[in-house]
């Protein structure tokens, strides 16, 4: 759920981002066949996202320099005086103040372009935590250096675009009224413009019509240039402030996820086991007894009756069997009812090959998916072993160690394994990474062959 | 005989006490979790009970632990666990409270009632019964009949003495020898059945069980 909503956010916020231009250009090709008051309405919306993209990149200009300024000023001295213990707090103060702007930043992409909120809040500005863990936080997370770097490099593309916008601005407000002005500069109509200097020498006719041709398409294109300098600025700000955050977010809901459904996978197992237990297998094991009975009471009767009666009883102790058999493929009883030490145990004494084990685990009981892991592992190995390796002996090691369970399973047998596709070693590693397990195979021809698995259990 | 019938399947419990009545067997007390037959064992003290494993309030291997306790309790007393599943660790776990007077069998079993009822006299009798499959399991494919072979007749005399549960000592006593040519004995058992020290902790039980398994 989670994941898709994530999904469908960024597709929504690329979607808001274009919204206002594209939806404004669709109500004003429709604006003719309309009436004159939503004419009105719609140049009003126009101008007020204009005016808004506006205001991001004026309001952006003097932010970005404040960052910029605070980034340059304290990352140097802070790292430069790390040694010392005053360096620290400056580089927390910094990391801190980059976190504010990358919060107003965050806001103005909201609310001046746009731009779909974050779905979450964004990790690690927990302030309900103890002071120790924010430090810990403020200092490991890789956002709060994001930020920094977006205080660096976002300063430049908002010169950029600050200034791109404002010379847009001055030409579309300055052009149509060149008549104006240029009557009113103080040389008068034949004094010296702009025009001169670039040597196309020219009247004040000339000027005028060429400053209001100039102006005129500035002004027609201005929403080209401020929205193109608007998106300019806020890409670099997203790719830096929100993309990672939504992508992290994305991540850990995806991993959230499969956590929950590989859990919820293997509780359906030992719940599904247990229905068979309680269920169908309840009423065939009557069933048998029921039998039983009434072949106690046939006795001395018809030998055909007691023929189909006893044919009847083969016919469901197989059916137990082969019920018992699916059980132990789903969710071993042993497994569920006692752990995975006494699973194992019970696994190695059933192996067809005399098998030796080694068995150090801390616990008694691992999360379920762990336990099966393991399990279905050890089983499927010793299977192996039985049918390819031609072994006289195989040995089983399970040890627990920081966090991992591993796995060694060697035989004396001819050696020679590999993966291939659809080969019960395939199988092994695929259902080994499902758990975030990995599998070695060191297998030479004439043996030994050793097989190192490791499954994360903490 | 005076019985009890742990089971918490209203069904296999009902099933078990009209197969047993029908025998001319008296139920004493049908139950259906571990604590009741605790109780009802202490209160009654049967001549044999009939236990399933996987009982409440733990939904595991509860009538096991019951059972242990209830053999703790009153030593001697004569249990059958019955499963859906017979393991060789839960029959370990058992075994720690003496191999007399216990039985360990499939649930299916019970539907050759002829042989489940004389198997029932046996425990009942101090007699061990083991289902054939966890013989099955131990000993797997590794051609029992062959090893038993190799034993010495004085092998196979402490061999029967161990299937009874019966300690070092006491086989001592029984065969008039030293508890150490015991100890010999049973190391020379071990090794003509393939019994690696490595295996330690089944070892006593498979050798046994090997030997019951041929005895039935």
């Amino acid at each position: 759920m989670a994941s898709t909503s994530f999904t469908n956010s960024a597709l929504k916020d690329r979607a808001l981002t274009d919204r206002s231009l594209s939806g404004t250009a669709y109500a004003k090709s429709r604006g003719m066949f309309t009436s004159r008051s939503s004419l009105v309405a719609t140049a009003t919306a126009w101008a007020a996202t204009l005016g808004r993209r506006l205001t991001y990149l004026m309001v952006g200009f003097p932010l970005s320099l404040a960052a910029f300024i605070v980034m340059m000023v304290g990352l140097p001295t802070g790292l430069g005086t790390l040694i010392t213990f005053i360096g620290f707090p400056i580089l927390l103060l910094t990391l801190s103040a980059a976190r504010g702007f990358a919060t107003v930043e965050r806001t103005m992409l909201v609310s001046l372009v746009d731009m779909e909120p974050i779905p979450e809040p964004v990790p690690a500005d927990d302030a309900s935590a103890g002071l120790v863990e924010r430090v810990k936080g403020l200092l490991t997370d890789r956002q709060s250096w994001l930020n920094v770097a977006h205080g660096v490099v976002g300063f430049p593309v908002s010169v950029f675009t600050w200034a791109v916008a404002v010379a847009w601005c001055v030409a579309a407000v300055a052009g149509p009224s060149a008549p104006i002005w240029l009557l009113l500069t103080s040389d008068g109509p034949d004094g010296i413009g702009p025009l001169d200097l670039l040597g196309a020498g020219a009247g004040y006719l000339a000027q005028s019509v060429t400053y209001v041709v100039i102006g005129l398409l500035a002004l027609v294109t201005l929403p080209v240039g401020v929205f193109g300098a608007a998106w300019l600025r806020a890409t670099v700000a997203r790719s830096f402030l929100i993309d990672p955050v939504v992508e992290r977010a994305k991540v850990s809901s995806l991993t959230e996820g499969r956590d929950a459904a590989r859990s919820a996978e293997a509780g359906t197992f030992r719940r599904l086991e247990r229905d068979i237990h309680d269920g169908p297998q309840q009423r065939l094991v009557r069933l048998s007894m029921d039998l039983g009975r009434a072949e106690m009471k046939a006795s001395g009767s018809d030998p055909e009756l007691k023929e189909a009666l006893a044919d009847a009883k083969r016919q469901t102790t197989d059916a137990l069997e082969e019920l018992r058999a699916l059980s132990r493929g789903i969710a071993p009883p042993v497994l569920v009812d006692r752990g995975l030490l006494a699973a194992l145990e019970e696994l190695v004494q059933r192996s067809p090959v005399p098998t030796t084990a080694e068995i150090d685990l801390t616990q008694d009981r691992f999360e379920s998916h762990v336990e099966s892991a393991v399990y279905f592992f050890v089983s499927e190995a010793l299977t192996n072993v039985a049918k390819h390796a031609l072994a006289s002996h195989a040995s089983v090691k399970v040890l627990e160690e920081d966090g991992h369970v591993w796995i060694t399973i060697t035989d004396d047998g001819a050696g020679g394994a590999e993966f291939t596709d659809g080969h019960g070693l395939s199988g092994l590693r695929q259902r080994l990474r499902s758990v975030d397990g990995h599998m070695e195979l060191n297998s030479p021809l004439g043996g030994p062959t050793v097989l190192v698995a490791e499954v994360p259990c903490a | 005989m005076r019985l009890i019938v742990a089971d918490d399947s209203a069904l296999l419990r009902d099933g078990l006490v009209l197969l047993l009545t029908e025998a001319g067997h008296q139920v004493v007390a049908a139950v259906g979790d571990g604590p009741s037959f605790v109780a009802a064992a202490a209160e009654f003290q049967p001549d044999c009970s009939i236990v399933d494993v996987r009982m409440p309030p733990s939904n595991t291997d509860e009538g096991l632990r019951a059972a242990i306790t209830v053999r703790q309790a009153t030593p001697g007393s004569r249990i059958v666990i019955l499963s859906q599943y017979v393991e060789v660790s839960y029959l370990d776990d058992l075994l720690e409270t003496g191999a007399e007077g216990i039985g360990y069998l499939l649930k299916d079993r019970v539907s050759d009632v002829a042989d489940f009822l004389s198997r029932l006299e046996d425990v009942a009798a101090g007699g061990s019964v083991i289902d054939p499959s966890v013989i099955g399991q131990l000993v797997g494919r590794r051609k029992t009949q062959q090893l038993l072979d190799d034993l010495t007749p004085r092998e196979t005399d402490v061999l029967s003495l161990m299937a009874e549960g019966r300690t070092n000592a006491s086989i001592a006593e029984a065969l008039v020898v030293s508890e150490g040519a015991v100890e010999k004995h049973i190391q020379r058992i071990f090794a003509k059945l393939n019994l690696s020290p490595g295996e330690a902790r089944h070892r006593r039980i498979t050798a046994v069980l090997t030997y019951l398994g041929l005895g039935r």
